[in-house]
C-alpha cells in the first residue's frame, strides 16, 4: 500500500462544494414535497371505487416502482422536449423524476396505512354524516399517518442518496461536482470520501428521527 | 322500507322485506347468525346499498340514486357491536367531533353538549381518557353519546352489547332502556331476548331474508308461532336444539 492520501485540495474546492451541497438539498426538499403529494394523490387513487381512476394509478406505480430508477431519470430527461416540445432544465427534469418515482413508492406506503385501519373506523365516521372527505382528514389520516411515518422516514433516508442519481443529466450536484474536483485534481478517492461524509451529515439525523419515530410506533402498537 | 333485497355475489342475503317503523317505537330484530339482521339494519343508514327494493328514512328516500346521504346519516343515530371510537381523540373529541365537522357548532356548544350527554349515559369522569383506557361498557356508551350528540331522530343498534362481558352489558342496556323510556326511535339488533321482552315495542323474526315472525314481544317469545322461532328461542335460551 503505497497510496498517499492528500486533502491538500480542500480548502480551494471548499466554495464549489459548498454549492453543489446547496443544490443536493435543493433537490431532496423540492422531491421531498412533490413525492409526498404525488403519492397522497396516487395512494388515494390506488383505493378509489372507480376502475378508471383505479387503473391509471395502478400503472403508474408499477412502472415506477418496476423499472430502474436510472433509466427513469435519463429516460425523462430525454422524453420531455421531445414529448412536450419544452426544454427542461436538467435540475427540474431530475425533481420530476425523484418527486415520480418516490411518489410511486409512497403511494403503496399511504395505500397501507389507510388500509390497516379498521373498517370500522371508516363506517362511524359515515354514519354520524362526515363526507368521505371528511373522514379521511379527521378520521383516517391522523391515525394512518402514525403508521407511515418510519416507513416514510426511512424512504427519505434512500432520496437523500438518490439524488445522487442527477449527475448522470449533468446536474452540478455532490456527486456530479465529486467526480469534476477528482478529475481536476487527480484525487478522485479522497473526494469521494469527502462527499460521503456531507451525506451522512444529512441522512444521519433523518435515519436517527425515523428510528426513533419506529420504536415509538411499535410501543404504541 | 319496501321489498328491500340485498345480495353479496350470488349469496342473497335479504330476501324481500317490508317494514315500517313509526316514531317512539322500539323495534327489535332477532335471528339466528347469518339471517340478515346486521344487513338490514346497515341498510337503514345505507352503509350497505341494497340490491333491490328502496327505503325511506324520515321522508327522504335514501336509495335514490342522487339522495344526501351525509344529510339523512345526520339524524340517524348509530352504534356498532365493537364500538368503532376514534382511537387518536379523547372521550370528549370523539363526542364533539360529529357536532362540529358535521354540524359545524362551535367549540364551547359542541364541548356543553358532549358534556351533557356523556353525563346522560355515566361516563363523563372519563371525559378527556383516550377511548383504550375504558372498559368495553364505558366505550360503547361513550359511542351512544356520540350518537345522541347529533340529536338523531332515529338511533340504530347492531348487537350493542355482543362484544361484551356479562357484567357489563347491564350498563350498556340500562343506558338503552333509559333512551326508549324517553320516547326515542329505536331499532336494536340483538340477542338479549330479556331486554327485547321489557323494552321492545315491536320485534321480528328473521330468518333465511325474509321476517318470519312478527309481533309483540312478549307475545312472540313466550308464544312464537313459528316452528322456526321455537327452535331458535331453544337455542338461545337452553343452548340446546330440542326440535333437531
Amino acid at each position: 500500500m503505497g497510496y498517499q492520501f492528500d486533502f491538500s485540495w480542500i480548502p480551494a474546492a471548499w466554495p464549489v462544494f459548498v454549492g453543489a451541497a446547496l443544490i443536493t438539498l435543493q433537490i431532496l426538499a423540492a422531491s421531498a414535497v412533490l413525492s409526498v403529494a404525488v403519492g397522497l394523490i396516487a395512494g388515494q387513487l390506488l383505493m378509489a371505487r372507480y376502475v378508471w381512476l383505479r387503473w391509471p394509478a395502478r400503472v403508474y406505480v408499477d412502472f415506477f416502482r418496476l423499472t430502474p430508477f436510472l433509466l427513469q431519470i435519463v429516460a425523462i430527461f430525454f422524453l420531455l422536449p421531445i414529448l412536450f416540445n419544452v426544454r427542461v432544465p436538467a435540475f427540474l427534469s431530475a425533481i420530476i423524476a425523484l418527486s415520480l418515482n418516490y411518489g410511486a413508492f409512497f403511494a403503496e406506503i399511504f395505500r397501507a396505512g389507510v388500509l390497516s385501519l379498521d373498517r370500522g373506523q371508516l363506517e362511524s365516521s359515515a354514519a354520524i354524516g362526515m363526507t368521505h372527505f371528511q373522514s379521511l382528514r379527521r378520521v383516517v389520516y391522523p391515525q394512518a399517518i402514525r403508521r407511515m411515518l418510519p416507513p416514510l422516514g426511512s424512504m427519505l433516508v434512500s432520496l437523500t442518496k438518490d439524488t445522487s442519481l442527477a449527475s448522470v443529466i449533468g446536474v452540478a450536484e455532490l456527486f456530479n461536482t465529486a467526480q469534476t474536483v477528482g478529475a481536476r485534481t487527480f484525487r478522485q478517492i479522497e473526494v469521494l470520501l469527502f462527499i460521503s461524509l456531507i451525506y451522512l451529515v444529512v441522512n444521519l439525523p433523518l435515519a436517527i428521527a425515523a428510528e426513533r419515530m419506529h420504536r415509538r410506533v411499535q410501543a404504541n402498537a | 322500507m319496501r321489498n328491500l333485497h340485498k345480495s353479496f355475489g350470488a349469496n342473497e342475503v335479504l330476501r324481500g322485506i317490508d317494514l315500517d317503523v313509526t316514531q317512539g317505537e322500539v323495534l327489535v330484530i332477532i335471528g339466528p347468525s347469518g339471517s340478515g339482521k346486521s344487513t338490514l339494519l346497515r341498510c337503514l343508514n345505507m352503509l350497505e346499498t341494497p340490491t333491490g327494493g328502496s327505503v325511506k328514512v324520515l321522508g327522504t328516500e335514501i336509495t335514490a340514486r342522487h339522495a344526501n346521504l351525509t344529510k339523512t346519516r345526520r339524524n340517524i343515530g348509530m352504534v356498532f357491536q365493537h364500538f368503532n371510537l376514534w382511537p387518536h381523540m379523547t372521550v370528549l373529541e370523539n363526542v364533539m367531533e360529529g357536532q362540529m365537522t358535521v354540524l359545524h357548532r362551535r367549540r364551547g356548544e359542541a364541548e356543553n353538549i358532549a358534556c351533557e350527554m356523556l353525563q346522560k349515559v355515566g361516563v363523563l369522569e372519563k371525559a378527556s381518557a383516550r377511548p383504550s383506557r375504558l372498559s368495553g361498557g364505558q366505550q360503547q356508551r361513550v359511542a351512544i353519546a356520540r350518537a345522541l350528540a347529533m340529536q338523531p331522530k332515529v338511533m340504530l343498534f347492531d348487537e350493542p352489547t355482543s362484544a361484551l362481558d356479562p357484567e357489563l352489558r347491564a350498563e350498556v342496556l340500562d343506558t338503552m332502556r333509559q333512551l326508549a323510556s324517553e320516547g326515542m326511535t329505536m331499532v336494536i339488533v340483538t340477542h338479549e331476548m330479556g331486554f327485547a321482552r321489557k323494552v321492545a315495542s315491536r320485534s321480528i323474526f328473521l330468518d333465511g331474508g325474509i321476517i318470519a315472525e312478527e309481533g309483540d314481544p312478549r307475545a312472540m317469545l313466550l308464544h312464537p308461532k313459528s316452528d322456526r322461532l321455537q327452535r331458535f328461542l331453544n337455542l338461545i335460551f337452553w343452548g340446546e336444539d330440542e326440535a333437531g
